[in-house]
């Protein structure tokens, strides 16, 4: 039988802290994990899905996620932020996702030779097509795939600190760098996006504010 | 200072990261510098439009697809597989993936883990050279299949003689279950079993002329000895001895 949370836990579940939720889970209140997994399941998946842009694939991703949480909870100290070990586990299986399918692109005969560094996204779910919600608009859809034509890295800093909204201190916890490295990699990353929406911004004769 | 000293800190002083001082200096700069000030402009309106994505979901379904996985995951936890379990499905997995990737990787991997275990087992008997000299200067050849009876008494004249060079036969006595429990009273007579392996120890360590009584059939290769206590002393020793000198195991005490 499951054990479940006590019931004056179960108000205080919905406010308390990642770490006490996660503490209840250690000592075998599974219940505790369910508001774990209310709280970060769509956090997670918009932060995978901009980096693997496939829906099937992000959900996949985040479901091994909490797996993994799961699984190894008991390795899991309090001394670092619960949300930093997590984005740490979710963002290894993504970057291990998209070194895959680097190679599977080296490896394929219709590889594209034009587009080196992500996957176009008309390409990349040929099954489903492309997943409607990146589509709401068509800078959206630009910005989207100018984010996916960054390399790995600068994509992973560009989606912790523009849309997860990580500070420079956990994004370097998260990705096990110094801050400083991280810094100017955030930096770096802005620059080449800038970069290629550029050409979009040009194109269009409109600026990126109204997005 | 120029462009390019100011333009590694242009996303921290977007976010507002930069100390004071840092802060103020590029401030000053950014006014008298149009290109600056054109770049920094761009990379405000990148960051605003990353920022203003929205924020996508999962499909409905899947919140019920995830709470049903984790559900199993952790009824399945709670009932605590064993862990050989584990590291069959863990196995499996890698011969499966061995098998789509390397065929051949795979059999020889299985090749090698046959051989090791091969020569764990073989390695596992008792030292061939000792065996062997001592069986061959002291003892007379009996034949295989046949039963022995030593006196104690014998065998702890010979352990007094020989030291702690080998093991004498009381100790095995004395570490059988029956002698383990020295708490539980102890019963005037106990019979006891020893492994094969005792018995080819004590072959190797009991004194010549023992007393070779009663031959009697025994199973292909098995070896066992047997014996009893009598007032806490191993009264009779008998051992049963392999009846197929080829076997591998009992090979190395040549008779």
């Amino acid at each position: 039988m499951l054990r479940s949370v006590q019931t004056s836990d179960t108000t205080s579940a919905l406010t308390a802290p990642d770490e006490w939720l996660f503490n209840q889970v250690q000592r075998g209140h599974t219940e505790a994990f369910d508001a774990i997994v209310n709280r970060y399941r769509d956090r997670l998946f918009n932060c995978i899905i901009r980096l693997v842009r496939q829906t099937e694939c992000a959900e996949d991703l985040v479901q091994e996620t909490f797996l993994r949480v799961y699984r190894s909870r008991n390795e899991y100290q309090a001394t670092t932020h619960f949300s930093t070990w997590i984005y740490t586990i979710a963002l290894n299986l993504a970057r291990s996702e998209l070194r895959k399918r680097k190679r599977r692109r080296f490896f394929s005969i219709n590889t594209d030779p034009d587009d080196d560094q992500g996957e176009r996204p008309e390409l990349s779910d040929p099954a489903g097509g492309p997943d409607d919600q990146l589509h709401h608009s068509e800078l959206g859809r630009s910005i989207q795939r100018a984010i996916g034509q960054l390399p790995i890295k600068y994509r992973t800093v560009i989606v912790l600190r523009d849309i997860e909204e990580l500070s420079y201190e956990q994004i370097s916890e998260v990705l096990q760098c110094p801050t400083g490295t991280i810094k100017s990699r955030v930096n770096r990353a802005r620059l080449k996006l800038q970069e290629k929406l550029r050409y979009w911004q040009d194109d269009r004769g409109f600026p990126l504010s109204r997005a | 200072m120029q462009c390019r000293d100011f333009e590694p800190f242009f996303s921290q002083y977007i976010d507002g990261e930069l100390e004071r001082n840092q802060f103020e200096s590029i401030r000053f700069h950014l006014s008298g510098c149009p290109r600056c000030h054109l770049i920094l402009e761009e990379m405000q309106q990148a960051v605003n439009a990353v920022q203003g994505l929205p924020r996508l979901a999962p499909r409905p379904e899947f919140a019920e697809a995830l709470r049903q996985r984790l559900h199993q995951e952790i009824t399945q936890d709670l009932y605590q597989r064993p862990e050989w379990t584990r590291w069959a499905e863990g196995l499996t997995e890698f011969w499966r993936a061995g098998l789509q990737r390397s065929p051949q990787i795979a059999v020889a991997f299985i090749l090698v883990v046959a051989v090791g275990v091969g020569m764990f087992i073989f390695q596992s008997g008792p030292p061939a050279g000792r065996v062997n000299e001592t069986l061959n200067t002291q003892r007379p050849a009996p034949s295989f299949g046949q039963t022995l009876t030593v006196s104690a008494r014998e065998e702890r004249a010979q352990a007094e003689r020989s030291g702690s060079a080998s093991r004498p036969l009381s100790r095995l006595a004395l570490s059988s279950p029956a002698r383990q429990d020295r708490r539980a009273p102890q019963p005037e007579r106990a019979e006891f079993a020893a492994p094969p392996d005792s018995a080819a120890l004590f072959l190797a360590s009991t004194p010549p002329d023992p007393h070779w009584v009663l031959p009697q059939a025994s199973g292909d290769g098995v070896a066992s000895a047997r014996g009893s206590i009598v007032d806490g002393r191993r009264e009779t020793m008998h051992y049963l001895l392999p009846t197929i000198p080829s076997r591998p195991r009992f090979s190395r005490v040549a008779f």
